[in-house]
């Protein structure tokens, strides 16, 4: 007899508790075939996702190339029509528009982001960088494009475009690895098919009792996301004027014929990228990825050093304004006579290395790409959750362009000096989240970005914006 | 145990032949959760089919801290709970009766097959079921039932009365048992 306190409880569990049963063979093959559409559906994620960051590094890239102000192509066509136009009415003198062209000319040759770039045949090379990118871009089948594009006979590229080109080669040639990869699933499958139909030897294990005291409302497996997932986001960003306690520049501004003071005003930008996330804790996430973001700023009635070869028909670039960002190096513009009857307007000095100011309007553009490294603690992880996020970033220098102009044309190019190549940063964001499905999260974050280390060489320059940004993203996890 | 880490990695990364170790070593033991929490064998094997799905798509989150079969027998039992909140059941159930506590003996028990006390254990209503085995067979408190059905603690409690009288009766019933009033019962 068993004692009086066994009950029915103890009847099912004994006999119950350890129950096993042979599940049905073709149970097996099943779970087998859902792994399989699971494996696929996942790479074809994948695979849209690299897609989906290929084309906006392209689209990054493309838009940083054709809207670089150094570019060749970058001063309209119609603004050289018009400046040889008036140059034929205005200028009395031949001969020395004969001279002005000769000096003009040789200039060209030293400076490849000189007049030059207004000739035809480059105008045509530009477009067809332009087509071959766009062609590149939309070309989907993975064929090997670069020998052809090196080969094009239109198109010169500098060594820093080829570069270029042989980055997104080596990414396309990623992606086109990536779809062999899905396309061998069906090779996969039927090897599956035929190592099912051997026998599998069963290798014994020490495996260990069911631990029953653990709670299931601790850890849900089932429940729960999977460990990686993938941002996309955007943001406006709004720069604040940075505190530059250095003086920028040793060159004394000379305003006082027309009365207004040089002032920098900062702009706000945009920034977006891809961020991957890793999940090491319940609550913590890991993330890294890349973000293209730019800081603008604008000075008006800038002031300017050097040899007045922005005026006057003197050979030289040394043609230099004063920024919180540090100084900036102009390019001589397109004619010499225009660039006067522009700046007309504007009062100076004739002498050679005087200072002399101008109505003209700075527009200062530094690009990079940031690779951060962020840790996200979730306060709340609910259908609406709030983390907090944290971490340093490294940016690295991708664009650095200047614009001088005047009543909206431009009329100089150039770009600041002494930028550093690698700059370091330190931001912190408010996370919230809305949880659309399982996989998909919409997010908004307020996030504060702070350089650490001075975004110029020079010693005299401490230019340390701060950035805020609104960021939108979209989150997907892998389960 | 080094055996079981290795093919447990292996299966991580999404080896099949790990995968098929693995499920022939513990799907018996799984068919076995399943029955319990379900009304028939069909349903069982759909529990079983998606926990499976489940525990390799989750097997790198294991972090060999706890038992792996512990792990895996959570994941079925989720399983099994997700599927009964998602159809919702509204079963009538019996009143419950007055019954005081049952003894049996040794020769009943060995009577009574395990695969008997599981078609009973299926023809309970569903939440008495889920309730039952997670507190008598899991070894789970009220409190922890309450919040994995999101039901109260005293729904739980009552559920599980139910279900013992209703389980009582039934192996009475159909093993024509003798009912032998006891001091304790079994609330």
């Amino acid at each position: 007899m068993l004692n009086d306190n066994k009950h029915i409880d103890q009847l099912f569990r004994e006999k119950l508790g350890e129950f096993e049963k042979t599940p049905p063979m073709y149970l097996w093959t099943n779970i087998q075939g859902k792994l399989n559409a699971r494996r696929k559906e996942r790479r074809l994620v994948i695979l849209k996702t690299v897609s989906i960051a290929a084309a906006i590094v392209l689209a990054f890239l493309a838009g940083w190339k054709l809207t670089n102000p150094t570019d060749k192509g970058a001063i309209p066509q119609n603004s050289v029509a018009k400046q040889q136009d008036t140059n034929s009415m205005t200028n009395p003198s031949a001969n020395e528009t004969t001279a002005n062209a000769k000096v003009f000319a040789a200039d060209s040759r030293k400076d490849t982001s000189d007049t030059s770039g207004l000739t035809p045949k480059v105008i045509r090379t530009s477009n067809s960088k332009l087509s071959s990118l766009a062609s590149f871009a939309a070309n989907t089948s993975f064929v090997d494009n670069h020998a052809t594009v090196q080969k094009s006979e239109d198109l010169v590229l500098s060594n820093n475009e080829k570069e270029l080109f042989d980055k997104l080669h080596h990414n396309f040639g990623m992606v086109k690895k990536l779809t062999d990869w899905i396309s061998s699933d069906k090779k996969d499958s039927i090897a599956d098919a035929n190592q099912n139909s051997k026998s599998v030897v069963i290798h014994p294990f020490s495996f260990p009792a069911t631990n029953k005291s653990v709670t299931i409302a601790m850890n849900n497996p089932a429940g729960s996301n999977g460990r990686w997932s993938i941002k996309a986001e955007f943001a406006p960003v709004f720069n604040n004027q940075a505190n530059n306690s250095g003086q920028g520049s040793r060159l004394n501004y000379d305003n006082s014929q027309n009365n207004k003071p040089q002032q920098t005003n900062t702009e706000n930008t945009f920034s977006g990228g891809m961020i991957a996330g890793y999940k090491v804790g319940k609550r913590l996430i890991l993330k890294s990825g890349f973000i293209y973001n730019n800081i603008r700023q604008s000075t008006n009635n800038v002031s300017f050093m050097g040899a007045n070869a922005l005026l006057f028909n003197i050979a030289g670039n040394s043609n230099i304004a004063s920024t919180p960002a540090g100084k900036v190096n102009l390019n001589k513009t397109v004619n010499n006579n225009t660039q006067m009857d522009v700046i007309s307007g504007s009062s100076y000095q004739l002498s050679s290395s005087a200072n002399y100011s101008s109505a003209g309007e700075l527009k200062q553009d530094i690009g990079f790409i940031e690779i951060p490294v962020q840790a996200t603690y979730k306060l709340i992880d609910k259908k609406i959750a709030v983390g907090l996020t944290g971490g340093i970033s490294t940016n690295i220098l991708v664009g650095n362009n200047a614009i001088l102009s005047e009543n909206g044309e431009k009329i100089g190019t150039g770009e600041t000096a002494n930028m550093r190549n690698i700059v370091y940063s330190g931001a912190v964001g408010l996370e919230i989240g809305y949880v659309i499905t399982n996989r998909i999260t919409l997010t908004v974050e307020p996030r504060l970005k702070h350089f650490i280390n001075s975004l110029s060489t020079n010693k005299s320059v401490n230019y340390k914006p701060s950035q805020l940004g609104i960021v939108t993203g979209l989150t997907y996890s892998f389960n | 145990m080094t055996n079981l880490e290795e093919t447990i990695q292996k299966c991580a990364l999404g080896d099949r032949k790990a995968q098929t170790i693995l499920y022939n070593h513990f799907a018996p033991k799984m068919y076995g959760v399943c029955l319990r929490y379900s009304k028939d064998t069909s349903e069982a094997e759909d529990n079983l089919q998606d926990g499976f799905i489940r525990v390799f798509t989750k097997i790198g989150q294991f972090e060999f801290k706890g038992s792996f079969e512990g792990w895996m027998r959570r994941i079925m039992v989720n399983t099994s709970l997700e599927k009964f909140r998602k159809s919702n059941h509204l079963y009538p159930v019996e009143d419950m009766i007055a019954f005081e506590g049952v003894q049996y003996s040794e020769e009943t028990l060995s009577a009574i097959s395990a695969d008997d006390l599981m078609k009973i254990i299926q023809q309970l209503p569903p939440r008495y079921r889920m309730v039952f085995n997670l507190y008598a067979i899991e070894g789970y408190s009220h409190q922890e039932i309450a919040k994995l059905m999101k039901i109260t603690e005293g729904t739980s409690k009552s559920n599980l009365s139910r279900a013992r009288v209703i389980l009582q009766k039934k192996v009475i019933d159909d093993f024509g048992l003798q009912k032998n009033t006891v001091t304790t019962t079994l609330c």
